[in-house]
């Protein structure tokens, strides 16, 4: 039924431009599969070969050693519990900042921007010293709290952000309704902001997997390390096994794969989200 | 009313939850991430166990650079670790600064500890007469070739400066890369500028500012120095683009032969472990500088690690247990035998222990050494290492 495709210059320059894009970017991925195959002894001798013989050796290793299964679990408790409360805080005071409009308002939207400023190294030693206080050293939640702590701001502006392009009147039409402001927040905002939500939350979520500062100075016991933390047991000083490194990081990237297969339409439809009025 | 109350009440049981475990040492060290240094705290935490079981340890280890900011962290918010790892000069320093080290000298004047160490390992953990920390091991820096490239080449190993400048030609020109050196984390140079240095103007320069000697100073042979490095980069002779490559990738390039020699310090012994076949380790002393002031046998060698016991620690008595067993000479061989490094305390860096060519370094070069020289970048306090590297980065670039 359409016009017929036509195979133009263009479109070659544009096929053979993008063949080599995906080239670049996929190859360092087949390069770290193929070369958890090899030995470190391989390995050193030339980066680039393919694996002579095909060994799980590195697996075994990284599996065995790393203890990366534990890690992956206080990786997720830690993601899930920051990227709640941030969300949560987050929505309820992004919707009041944009809805009530009192006069100290923006000293509020200062405030935050100010607390944004704050470079995580500086709040180290007094963190430490609340954490001792509160007995959260050393636990899952003593890494949530500060977490959730830094990451909120940013994620208030995201969701005031949002709240700001929804039209005054909704609010007010369920008002006249004799709504009380809860169940308007309740019943008329939230339904509409779980896009926003979501991209807050997706975020939020690769803020915290990817940490590294505040779980490897908050957490001492091997069995609450997190994953970024543990993967450092296959850095050495001046000695590194590339292949078991390797081996660890793809087992690692395991769980954000899964997440992200499990929820690639809710991933892109939040990325894309209010791009184009339906 | 009543909420409020509640609160204070509960932040007051907050605050007294968390009293330090009766007889219970906390002990934090680096040795992670590596499977040697894993195996040696694995030996010397079991032995320890069996000998003083009445002594439990809280034990935490972080890899080394996630180390320093743990560390750092603990000391500053006022929970210091009881004994712990730390590394010694201007780290160590800052510690014993803001008075939150034990000074050990009472110890180590009992039953012989102090005289197990060798003098100029001691001094590096000491300051203003006191030692705050025991030494552990000892990295020293040489020239390391493949014995096997250089007799199928002829090159012939150079005594004098001058001889390693015509080596290094006649190797440029076999399309050879003289000198491995992967200068990212801005370390490795420094071992070409403070050989040249020491040869030079001589030892013990940085040492003594550290120690306020005001009047010392680097003077007109730093500058000197550096354009002798700066000649050797302009020359070709090291890697190309070797400011971006790091100390790893420039030690794959003399594992493979695409490097002729590389200036690095002992650890090469355990990183040539995964050589090809035929590859061949050997070491030669850094060359002597003609007309240099400086005594042309020093060595640089520095402590490498510590230990020390917090001033907080409420138990000395095991801590210092605890320190006299991990510096024993039978932990201190086992920890040769598995780290191939050599070590501070006398006579633990054996033969059978240390291999051939540990033990050639340990005792014919170090032994005859004028002097011993510690790094200069672990020596100087952070913020001038800072400045003493990225001068270093900056100085042999044009790559």
């Amino acid at each position: 039924m359409g016009a017929v495709r036509r195979w133009t210059v263009t479109n070659t320059v544009v096929l053979v431009l993008l063949t080599l894009h995906v080239l670049l970017v996929v190859f360092p991925f087949i390069w770290m599969i193929y070369s958890t195959f090899k030995t470190n002894k391989e390995f050193m001798r030339s980066v680039w070969s393919l694996p002579t013989s095909f060994s799980l050796d590195a697996y075994v290793g990284a599996w065995s050693g790393g203890a990366l299964g534990g890690y992956a679990v206080n990786s997720l408790l830690i993601m899930a519990g920051a990227t709640i409360i941030t969300v949560a805080v987050a929505t309820l005071a992004g919707y009041a900042l944009a809805v009530y409009r009192p006069r100290w308002m923006p000293a509020v939207e200062l405030g935050l921007t100010a607390a944004m400023a704050i470079p995580a190294y500086v709040a180290l030693v007094p963190l430490v010293v609340m954490l001792r206080g509160a007995g959260l050293l050393d636990t899952h939640m003593g890494v949530v709290l500060p977490t959730a702590a830094f990451n909120v701001p940013v994620t208030i502006f995201i969701m005031q952000a949002f709240f700001n392009t929804l039209p005054r009147e909704l609010f007010d039409a369920a008002r006249m309704d004799g709504a009380s402001e809860w169940s308007i927040f309740a019943r008329v905002a939230l339904p509409i902001a779980r896009p926003a939500m979501f991209t807050a939350a997706i975020v939020n979520m690769i803020w915290v997997w990817n940490d590294f500062l505040f779980p490897v100075v908050f957490i001492n016991s091997p069995a609450r390390k997190t994953l970024p933390v543990g993967l450092t047991d296959f850095v050495g000083e001046h000695i590194t096994n590339y292949p078991v490194m390797l081996a660890a990081i793809l087992i690692a990237a395991i769980a954000p794969l899964v997440l992200f297969i499990f929820f690639e339409r809710q991933i892109t439809a939040a990325l894309l989200g209010g791009a184009v009025k339906e | 009313m009543g909420l409020k109350r509640l609160l204070i009440a509960g932040a007051a049981v907050v605050l007294t939850a968390l009293p330090a475990a009766a007889g219970e040492l906390s002990f934090w060290h680096a040795y992670a991430g590596q499977q040697d240094k894993v195996d040696f705290i694995n030996f010397a935490l079991d032995e320890f166990a069996k000998v003083h079981p009445d002594i439990k340890l809280d034990v935490v280890a972080a890899e080394q650079s996630a180390y320093k900011t743990k560390l750092n962290t603990a000391m500053a918010s006022g929970n210091p670790p009881d004994v712990f790892y730390t590394l010694p000069g201007g780290f160590l320093n800052a510690f014993v600064n803001g008075g939150q080290m034990y000074a050990l000298d009472a110890d180590l004047a009992k039953d012989g500890w102090g005289d197990s160490f060798l003098e100029s390992a001691l001094a590096q953990t000491s300051k203003d007469g006191h030692a705050y920390a025991v030494p552990v091991d000892v990295d020293s820096v040489v020239f390391w070739y493949d014995k096997a490239l250089f007799a199928e080449k002829g090159w012939t190993v150079p005594s004098s400066y001058d001889e390693l400048l015509a080596l290094a030609e006649t190797i440029k020109g076999e399309g050879v890369v003289p000198f491995a050196l992967g200068n990212k984390d801005a370390w490795p140079a420094t071992f070409w500028f403070q050989y040249l240095e020491m040869r030079l103007k001589g030892s013990g320069v940085v040492s003594s500012f550290v120690n306020k000697d005001a009047k010392a100073t680097l003077g007109d042979e730093a500058t000197k120095a550096l354009e002798h490095v700066a000649a050797l980069s302009s020359k070709g002779y090291f890697p190309i683009g070797f400011n971006g490559m790091g100390d790893q990738e420039a030690n794959m390039l003399f594992l493979n032969g695409q490097a002729a020699m590389m200036l690095n310090g002992t650890w090469q012994i355990g990183a040539s472990a995964d050589a090809p076949e035929g590859f061949k380790l050997g070491y030669f002393a850094f060359p002597t500088v003609k007309d240099g002031a400086g005594d042309q046998s020093d060595v640089l060698a520095g402590v490498a690690a510590t230990f020390g016991i917090s001033q907080k620690a409420e138990n000395k008595a095991d801590a210092v247990t605890l320190l006299k067993f991990l510096t024993s000479r039978q932990v201190m061989t086992k920890y040769v035998e598995l780290r191939k490094t050599m070590v501070t305390v006398k006579d633990a860096t054996t033969e059978a222990a240390a291999g051939p060519v540990l033990f050639d370094i340990s005792s014919k070069l170090m032994a005859d050494a004028g002097h011993l020289d510690p790094f200069y970048d672990t020596a100087m306090p952070p913020a001038a290492t800072n400045i003493y590297q990225h001068l270093l980065h900056i100085a042999p670039g044009r790559a």
